[in-house]
């Protein structure tokens, strides 16, 4: 473990070096992150200005939503996107995967904190403040257990969100190299931003079981902001623990098959 | 026509790709699809800022039709430029613009064919709150849509210009063309946006990308401001064009053809 946050340490620090060298393109990439993030609220405040309630969410009960969302993917953007990103693109194809098994640290997660991007991190305060904004305007409190419970699924849903990443990349190869792949997370943040009950029942019921996305959103919002239900707790540490090792199993097989050729 | 072919055969291997990529783009649909149900459900409201539910949603069904003309990563200038690549087309005998221009028509016209499945599970989906157009406007659409994707290309081909002189424009290119869909109405109906800020929006040249398409499909305009449409964005393209071709005459005298 203590490796590991060494390693992360090592490799954030080499980001910014590189960074500080290319502001100029950082800069714009940061803005098209932070634009993102305002379109996503834009939405939400153009849909509030017709409506008061969004699937019985009260406005700052869907910027809680929201707000965790983008906190969930901005760190992940910041950490695992662009690694996994060329895993999916570049290592398989051109045989680069060669250089992350040579290393003394699981390859898996070697790949996918190889390439942080710590300019990613800057919708991170908007979005923070946004939550914190939201919360000081329910018009009920929140109780520490509400909170406690929350801690506990943000960590899970952190990590949920990586292993679903994993799961939708690793076929990656077998089928060598394909930019859908990627996408597949990307667009479901979509679907995660709004409160699940606007959707129909079997979209409801895939998202939360076969693809379990509302279960990094919906139910660990849904637990900090109403009555905090054990059952929806287990069932997101349970799935939690269920992906990963899903995951896990899926990158060894996938890492049988890589024939280390390239293109 | 030869390069065209060619192009047409060199983008086959990637049509799964591309297919699978449209099916996941299906996602914004639904997703806009079930929100502006449930916003018009849940206020109790039949109009909302001169649209009804079939309304939007016929908005969104355009919107994801228009989207496919999308040319971000379907033009390679600024790729090209920056990689010294470039120097490759400069001595052949072509001319180069018309060729830039081709590349997105040849992507673009393999996603249409593509898309077209992800076309009818939308519809599937959401039939029964379509406000479909008459087949003559459904035509004006179709021109209109035409005139989009000009507009787009020689929008961001002018933007590609400047990577000889200032180097990689990839990330200003998103930036300027997520910017650019935001303004144009691509997320949400520009008379959606209150005040004063609304009226800007429907003032600026943006609004051709997709607002102006969009509503010609729901029938909002006659066909006197269609065609006033049309012209409006022939003068803008003018514009793009004699700017890219003024830049793009300038920057050669920076291009050292090395590549990075």
């Amino acid at each position: 473990m203590k490796k590991f946050w060494k390693i992360n340490y090592i490799l954030y620090r080499n980001a910014i070096r590189r960074d500080l060298k290319i502001s100029l393109t950082v800069l714009t990439g940061s803005l098209v992150h932070l634009l993102d993030g305002v379109v996503s609220l834009a939405i939400v405040l153009i849909v509030y200005s017709k409506t008061d309630f969004l699937g019985g969410w009260n406005i700052y009960e869907s910027l809680i939503l929201i707000a965790f969302v983008q906190i969930i993917v901005t760190l992940h953007s910041s950490w695992t996107k662009r690694g996994t990103a060329d895993f999916t693109e570049k290592y398989v194809r051109m045989g680069d995967y060669d250089f992350y098994l040579t290393k003394p640290f699981d390859p898996m997660l070697s790949v996918s904190i190889s390439k942080p991007r710590v300019y990613n991190l800057i919708r991170l305060p908007f979005f923070v403040a946004i939550f914190a904004y939201s919360v000081c305007h329910l018009e009920y409190n929140l109780s520490i257990i509400n909170w406690g419970w929350f801690i506990l699924l943000f960590v899970a849903s952190f990590i949920l969100f990586y292993a679903i990443r994993i799961l939708t990349i690793s076929p990656a190869f077998w089928i060598v190299k394909s930019h859908s792949l990627l996408v597949i997370t990307d667009r479901m943040q979509n679907i995660m931003k709004y409160p699940a009950n606007i959707y129909p029942r079997f979209f409801i019921l895939f998202f939360t079981t076969l693809l379990p996305i509302f279960a990094i959103s919906y139910l660990p919002v849904k637990v900090l902001l109403f009555d905090p239900k054990l059952s929806y707790i287990i069932y997101v540490i349970v799935l939690t623990a269920l992906f990963l090792f899903l995951a896990r199993i899926l990158w060894r097989a996938g890492e049988k098959r890589y024939g280390s050729a390239s293109s | 026509m030869v390069y065209f072919k060619k192009s047409i055969k060199t983008n086959l291997p990637y049509s799964p790709n591309f297919f699978f990529t449209q099916i996941l783009d299906l996602v914004f649909f639904l997703t806009f699809f079930y929100l502006w149900r449930s916003v018009y459900e849940d206020s109790d409201t039949l109009v909302i800022s001169g649209y009804t539910l079939s309304g939007i949603i016929t908005y969104y069904f355009a919107t994801e039709l228009v989207f496919r003309f999308d040319v971000i990563g379907a033009i390679y200038l600024n790729w090209d430029i920056w990689d010294g690549y470039f120097t490759n087309w400069l001595i052949k005998p072509i001319r180069l613009t018309f060729l830039y221009i081709l590349d997105p028509i040849v992507e673009k016209t393999l996603v249409i064919i593509l898309a077209l499945p992800t076309i009818l599970i939308s519809y599937l989906i959401a039939r029964n709150f379509l406000d479909l157009p008459s087949l003559s406007y459904f035509g004006l659409f179709l021109i209109t849509v035409g005139f989009t994707f000009m507009f787009n290309i020689l929008f961001n081909l002018m933007l590609h210009t400047l990577c000889f002189k200032h180097g990689d424009q990839d990330n200003n290119i998103e930036l300027i063309n997520y910017l650019s869909w935001l303004l144009a109405g691509a997320f949400f109906p520009l008379n959606f946006v209150p005040g004063i800020l609304g009226k800007i929006l429907e003032i600026l040249p943006f609004k051709y990308l997709m607002y102006f398409p969009v509503n010609v499909f729901l029938g909002k305009y006659s066909p006197k401001e269609i065609v006033l449409g049309w012209l409006t964005m022939a003068v803008w393209m003018t514009i793009f064009y004699l700017l890219y071709k003024k830049i793009f005459r300038n920057g050669l005298k920076y291009y050292t053809g090395v590549g990075r």
